[in-house]
């Protein structure tokens, strides 16, 4: 479990003031489910999980928990552009206190998962954002983590790249939780059992995903509530037996 | 495959980041030049010969028994030894902005490793030519190697203190890098590195003390040639009072300004 503890995360404004990401915000995060986090635009949901994942620390409150937790795995990766992959890889074996033989070891299967080829010897600078997900994916697998942090990270990769990330995680859920931030609701509905929404600083956790769902989307303007309308559609055709086909083809008038 | 992290001591860990941070450090600064770490010592040596051929004509040190390209690397060397730290304190944090994320790494860690570089490469040139030296006959001695020591380490800990803090406001004030070299630049005048304390005129000489470089560069040159070259009025509590004050005001600043370091 992961303990939120009066959590509260401002940013200095230019001009003076203060913008609240999170405000007094306790909020246990249960394990062995996978979870998203929800939110509109600007609610705090990456600087959440960068909160959890060690990568920015609160301004009050504290994080607690037993639990290995991956760093913050996201578009921008995370990762030293100015060093090279390999180096990179070798620079999070090194602070995690690993072997030399267990650092080869890591090495080549991060090699073997990204699958950018000589690109592992380049600096990261000059990594399209797919290549970097690539690699900080494949290197977060490696460890044996408790919670895997995802912020938008399958976003940026190509096909090839989202089916074996899907495949992985899969297997991650055997033995993990994963905690999704994405706006990508049917990935989430298929990956996630429930849902944190977060909006205006406060959290509220659901344990059922799309009760999570319905609760983020009735905070977006109407005409935005994808899911909403899908489901009303889909209750709406269940009624109206037989189901009309929405792109028939029509005949043209003679 | 599937690797657990073993738990380790928050002192393991310490130690382990820094060893990261370092090997980082060493790469990037040295993996462009080919001669690597040749510069550490080519660096101060074309200070010296740059500056003692300008100034041969000049010279007025008035103790000869002390050989002059001896008497500029003391002063290079000290100084080099505060503006290391402060330099390189300045963007520690930016260059590393990337590691940040990872929670092992503090931002304080990318100071320390670099600082801890910065001594390193400070104490591997003032050894080398210390030997290469009394190699080649220079009378050094070897006697009061500790307070020559001491002096590196007073004059580190004060540019670390500093590095802190100026790491810290180039964050707010981009410009700061930018100033930071021209107000750096006067030092190498008005700290005896290129002349000794004796020749300045006895009713500024309170002035010039008032400089904790003055105390630990003339005080490196008397703790290293004891025998011929005599300072009256330098002392090495002053350096160490001012890498104190230094020091407490950098940790306090890193205190103050924790929160909003390690975030993008």
């Amino acid at each position: 479990m992961i303990a939120l503890r009066n959590i509260t995360k401002y940013y200095n404004l230019e001009g003076g003031g203060r913008h609240y990401v999170v405000k007094n915000l306790t909020l246990d995060i249960p394990e062995n489910e996978n979870i998203a986090i929800l939110g509109p635009n600007g609610a705090g949901k990456s600087t959440l999980l960068r909160i959890i994942g060690g990568a920015e620390s609160p301004n009050e409150g504290t994080v607690e928990s037993k639990a290995n937790i991956s760093w913050p795995l996201g578009v921008s990766a995370g990762f030293q552009a100015s060093l090279t992959g390999r180096e990179n890889v070798e620079f999070v074996c090194k602070i995690n206190g690993l072997t030399k033989h267990d650092t080869k070891a890591t090495l080549q299967a991060v090699q073997d998962f990204a699958e950018i080829g000589d690109f592992f010897d380049q600096k990261v600078k000059t990594y399209s954002s797919g290549m970097r997900a690539r690699v900080a994916f494949g290197l977060s697998i490696v460890f044996d983590f408790d919670y895997y942090l995802i912020d938008e990270l399958t976003s940026v990769g190509d096909a090839a790249f989202r089916q074996k990330a899907q495949k992985e995680f899969a297997k991650i859920k055997e033995r993990a939780s994963l905690i999704f931030v994405s706006h990508n609701l049917n990935m989430l509905i298929n990956s996630c059992d429930s849902a944190i929404v977060l909006n205006k600083g406060s959290a509220t956790y659901h344990p059922d995903i799309r009760e999570g769902i319905r609760v983020y989307e009735a905070l977006l303007p109407p005409s935005a509530r994808s899911f909403a309308k899908k489901a009303a559609a889909k209750k709406g055709a269940a009624k109206k037996a037989p189901k009309k086909k929405p792109f028939q083809k029509t005949n043209p008038p003679q | 495959m599937l690797i657990k992290v073993q738990k380790r001591s928050s002192w393991a860990e310490f130690r382990n980041v820094i060893q990261a941070l370092l090997i980082r450090e060493v790469k990037t600064r040295f993996g462009k030049y080919n001669l690597g770490f040749l510069w550490l010592l080519l660096e101060p040596l074309t200070s010296v010969l740059i500056i003692g051929v300008i100034l041969a004509p000049f010279r007025s040190n008035g103790n000869e028994d002390i050989p002059y390209a001896f008497f500029l690397l003391c002063g290079f060397l000290i100084l080099k030894t505060l503006t290391g730290p402060m330099m390189s304190g300045m963007n520690a944090i930016s260059a590393n902005q990337g590691l940040l994320i990872f929670r092992q790494v503090e931002p304080i860690d990318t100071f320390i490793a670099r600082f801890i570089f910065e001594i390193l490469t400070s104490l591997f040139s003032f050894t080398t030519f210390c030997l290469v030296g009394a190699w080649i006959g220079i009378p050094l001695s070897g006697s009061h190697l500790f307070e020559a020591l001491y002096c590196f380490l007073t004059i580190w800990l004060m540019g670390s203190g500093l590095g802190i803090y100026l790491g810290i406001q180039a964050m707010k004030f981009k410009e700061l890098e930018k100033v930071l070299g021209f107000i750096t630049r006067p030092l190498l005048f008005i700290s005896c590195v290129l002349y000794p304390l004796s020749v300045v005129p006895f009713e500024y000489q309170k002035f010039f003390l008032y400089n904790p470089l003055v105390h630990a560069i003339e005080y490196l040159r008397q703790s290293l040639f004891p025998v011929t070259y005599k300072v009256e009025q330098v002392n090495l509590i002053y350096p160490s009072l001012c890498a104190l004050v230094s020091l407490s005001f950098g940790l306090v600043t890193y205190r103050n300004n924790r929160h909003y370091l390690k975030q993008r």
